[in-house]
């Protein structure tokens, strides 16, 4: 009985503490320095918009004047454990270790090594790393990778915190973050006005809209709207779909993905798509922030009623409603005529799946469903963080630095040792990168993961101003008023669950067109009222509130 | 063979069956049965070998089936291309097996047979230690940091068999066995012979409980073919993987990444890069590869172990 009593007190004595942890990152920052921030960012958006067309040219100055000159030497030495996303480690990660180590070792005298961590382990693995106290200095993180609740837990250092026991790391070694980066990506990662990762440089405005097929187009004298032309609905491709379904009966036109091309609503406002707002803003520019059930609105109902029609008369694939689906495997053959997609601008995205494909024979272009608009997903889409763990924090930023600085450092990150696993096609107009072997640039978790996307040198079977055009895209997007608000489900855990498990029965056989919305949508409504829905959005509305205050006040 | 010679009497005599015969009605029902149940294990087995040998295009277009149109080996040369870590993995997942097999078999023999002795006095303390690991756990962090910090047995090939190398539950078993298959009489005659407590377990003990040794061998050797989590938790770097971490994170990433990609942009593009599905059943049939031959080579001691543990335990 003596010991269990002991046990208990010690239970309690851990978990006490670990809240102790958990509650100082958070409430130690004060609500001024967001003011502060988007004050000294919006000096810097002019500087940037000019900034952007030149980057090139200005990044290579850049390195040369604005290095912290005299730091190396005194250094002491150090070597850098980067937790990178990625499929797996492989056998190259040693030299391409190397390379890298030689290359900054005159300009930080650090080294670095990485651990690839699998996509589908991050929860698992990297998690369980950061709680365990491993130490690490640099780790990839994002909102989809538990970026909030690492912070609440304390796992992160605060990166520009002036209180913080490391100072303002940014400001001290992140002037090329801070001067490169669109203010709206600092903005929109803050966790109340402090930032605990940097945010990679790449697409910030993500419409959502749809890729189709430009041959089978063609053939049925479907000719969608442009970008620039204006949005189009997805209930307008009926009669272009009709006629590929009757003159290819074995084809399914409507390559459905999961998700909604012309979907109102701001994407990731809450961990749980159910609860959101209206993304778009009316004609006079305004937003409105009212906190919704999608599935109460008049486009729920129409936008099922058209998929249930659509399944009907075998425009979608009867499988669709499974997420075993494999929509990439149907966009391979070429097979549809309409194919749901969040894009990025340009052709961009179009561009992308085709080479991801493998099938180059594909032609395949854009249609816009939103209008650009900047939300928190989107920002913290892929960030990098500094672990409390690390020993040395202020190295770790200077490396973070130069991912947004320096091109050469970035293209061994990306592509391996130069010469050996790349080389630069001189062939090539625009001097692109030519790929000897892949294994590495498979391994990690891409372009996107890391750095500055524009410096990187883009591959010949890319668009040689693919990454400019990504980060310029963003430059007329408007940010939506929620931009930075994060929901915290921790008080509403358990029914926040319960309202998955519902969701799961319903939601993506809804839009699937599998299920009949008129009989599904009330009996969907009424059980996640029942799984506790209005109380979750009552917590969403009071945190939203508060939020809000917070950032004005 | 011997069905004809039972053939032959039966002719003559047509009402005459052998003693403790089934039925003819009852035999022919019971090999559909059985033959029903092969099925359901060979089948799938059948359209993994199928589907890894069919070109990636027909796979898409058709889906699985019983036969390809056309056979490729395309996704097993991509598999055992120069250099692939698939190499590596194998040595490494037959290595572990092997060491942590004997292994496991050393400690839990040892660690069984004194539980097994009624005049051990502290019996039940020993028994209940490792029973009590049966019910709880501490829990992937404890586990992850106490194998990462304190064993420092990260990014090596103990990772991989260490932690397996050991089972609360065989040593169970074991003890059980050893109660009911080793009479305390013939404990008792080597001891008034003279010999010493080693002598007698090596020499008298361990040849008698044979059965019981294979079926900790067999079954901790499958453990640790069939162990993903060690290596996904405590393992790095490519050199130490094992063949069924990287069929796991294959489709783990494919699961994740499906999963995701409405929610994340810039994942969509990720996504079409995965492994081809013929490339993960190409793989699925490489990592059944020798395990399956353990069954056969323990299979003799298995049955006598199961029987003899049926009737006297």
């Amino acid at each position: 009985m003596k010991k269990r009593i002991i046990a208990a007190l010690l239970a309690s004595a851990l978990v006490m503490a670990l809240a102790a942890c958990g509650s100082k990152g958070t409430t130690a920052a004060p609500t001024t320095k967001a003011a502060e921030k988007t004050e000294a960012a919006d000096k810097e958006t002019d500087a940037k918009k000019t900034d952007a067309k030149e980057t090139d040219a200005k990044e290579t100055d850049a390195k040369e004047t604005d290095a912290p000159a005299p730091d190396a030497a005194d250094l002491p030495e150090y070597t850098l454990k980067y937790v990178e996303i990625g499929n797996q480690d492989c056998s190259r990660r040693g030299a391409v270790e190397a390379a890298i180590s030689e290359y900054i070792k005159p300009l930080i005298n650090a080294s670095i090594e990485f651990q690839i961590v699998a996509w589908g382990d991050w929860s698992e693995k990297a998690i369980t790393a950061l709680q365990s106290g491993q130490e690490m200095d640099i780790v990839f993180t994002a909102d989809w990778q538990h970026y909030l609740r690492s912070v609440q837990s304390g796992s992160f250092n605060a990166l520009n915190d002036p209180d913080g026991p490391y100072g303002d790391l940014l400001a001290k070694y992140g002037n090329d973050i801070t001067s490169t980066l669109n203010p709206a990506f600092i903005t929109g990662t803050q966790i109340n006005g402090v930032n605990y990762a940097v945010p990679t440089n790449k697409e910030l405005a993500v419409p959502n809209g749809w890729l189709y097929n430009v041959d089978k187009a063609e053939l049925y004298d479907f000719v969608p709207l442009k970008e620039s032309e204006g949005l189009m609905k997805v209930q307008e491709f009926e009669p272009y779909l009709a006629k590929m379904k009757e003159a290819e009966p074995n084809t399914y036109p409507y390559l459905f993905s999961g998700g909604n091309g012309d979907e109102p609503w701001v994407p990731g406002f809450t961990n749980f798509g159910v609860i959101t707002m209206v993304q778009d803003p009316d004609d006079n520019g305004n937003f409105d922030e009212t906190i919704v059930n999608m599935w109460e609105s008049d486009y729920a109902m129409e936008l099922c009623k058209t998929m249930f029609d659509w399944a009907q008369k075998g425009y979608i694939h009867p499988d669709a409603s499974l997420t075993t689906f494999n929509d990439s495997d149907i966009f391979k053959t070429g097979d549809f005529l309409i194919y749901q997609q969040p894009l990025k601008g340009n052709n961009i995205k179009a561009q992308e799946r085709v080479n991801a494909s493998g099938n180059n024979a594909l032609n395949i272009d854009e249609i816009y469903g939103q209008k650009k608009v900047v939300t928190t997903t989107h920002t913290g889409g892929s960030m990098l963080a500094i672990p409390v763990t690390s020993a040395d924090p202020e190295r770790a930023m200077m490396y973070i630095n130069m991912m947004h600085r320096d091109t050469d450092l970035l293209n061994m990150m990306l592509y391996g040792v130069p010469g050996e696993d790349w080389e630069i096609d001189e062939g090539d107009e625009y001097k692109r990168v030519s790929i000897i072997n892949a294994e590495w640039s498979g391994a990690h978790g891409g372009a996107w993961t890391f750095g500055n996307t524009a410096l990187q040198t883009p591959t010949i079977k890319e668009d040689p101003e693919k990454n400019r055009l990504l980060q310029e895209y963003a430059l007329d997007a408007v940010p939506h008023p929620s931009l930075g608000f994060r929901f915290d489900q921790t008080n509403v855990e358990a029914l926040v669950a319960a309202l998955n498990n519902v969701r799961d029965a319903y939601e993506r056989s809804l839009y699937a067109g599998a299920i009949d919305p008129v009989e599904n949508i009330p009996k969907f409504n009424e059980e996640m009222k029942a799984a506790g829905l209005d109380e979750i959005m009552a917590e969403v509305q009071k945190q939203y509130d508060e939020w809000k205050a917070n950032k004005e006040g | 063979m011997s069905k004809t010679s039972i053939a032959q009497p039966a002719k003559k005599a047509k009402k005459t069956q052998e003693l403790n015969a089934v039925s003819p009605v009852a035999n022919v029902i019971m090999h559909i049965a059985f033959i029903l149940i092969c099925m359901t294990v060979l089948v799938p087995l059948w359209v993994i070998v199928v589907a890894s040998l069919t070109p990636e295009m027909e796979l898409i277009e058709e889906g699985y089936k019983f036969y390809a149109k056309s056979l490729t080996p395309e996704a097993y040369g991509f598999l055992f291309r120069e250099g692939s870590i698939i190499f590596t993995a194998y040595k490494n997942t037959i290595i572990a097996t092997l060491v942590g097999m004997a292994l496991s078999v050393v400690s839990i023999s040892l660690y069984a047979y004194p539980l097994s002795r009624k005049e051990f006095r502290f019996r039940r303390f020993f028994t209940f230690v490792s029973f009590f690991t049966m019910l709880f756990n501490a829990g992937v962090v404890p586990f992850y940091f106490v194998s990462r910090q304190i064993l420092k047995i990260d990014n090596s090939l103990f990772a991989l068999f260490l932690p397996l190398s050991f089972s609360a539950y065989w040593v169970i078993v074991m003890r059980t066995f050893y109660t009911s298959n080793v009479p305390d009489g013939v404990i008792e005659s080597a001891r008034i012979d003279g010999a010493s407590e080693w002598r007698t377990f090596i020499q008298i003990v361990l040849p008698l409980a044979k059965p019981g040794l294979a079926t900790v061998a067999l079954f901790s050797a499958i453990g640790i073919w069939n162990n993903f989590f060690n290596c996904m938790l405590l393992v790095d770097t490519a050199e130490h993987y094992n063949l069924q971490y990287m069929i796991y994170s294959t489709l783990s990433n494919a699961r994740f990444l499906s999963e995701m990609a409405t929610q994340v942009s810039s994942l969509g593009e990720t996504i079409a890069r995965l492994p081809t599905n013929a490339f993960r059943m190409a793989m699925a049939g490489v990592t059944m590869g020798p395990i399956i031959l353990a069954y056969p080579f323990f299979q003799k001691y298995f049955v006598s172990g199961i029987t003899l543990g049926a009737i006297k335990g």
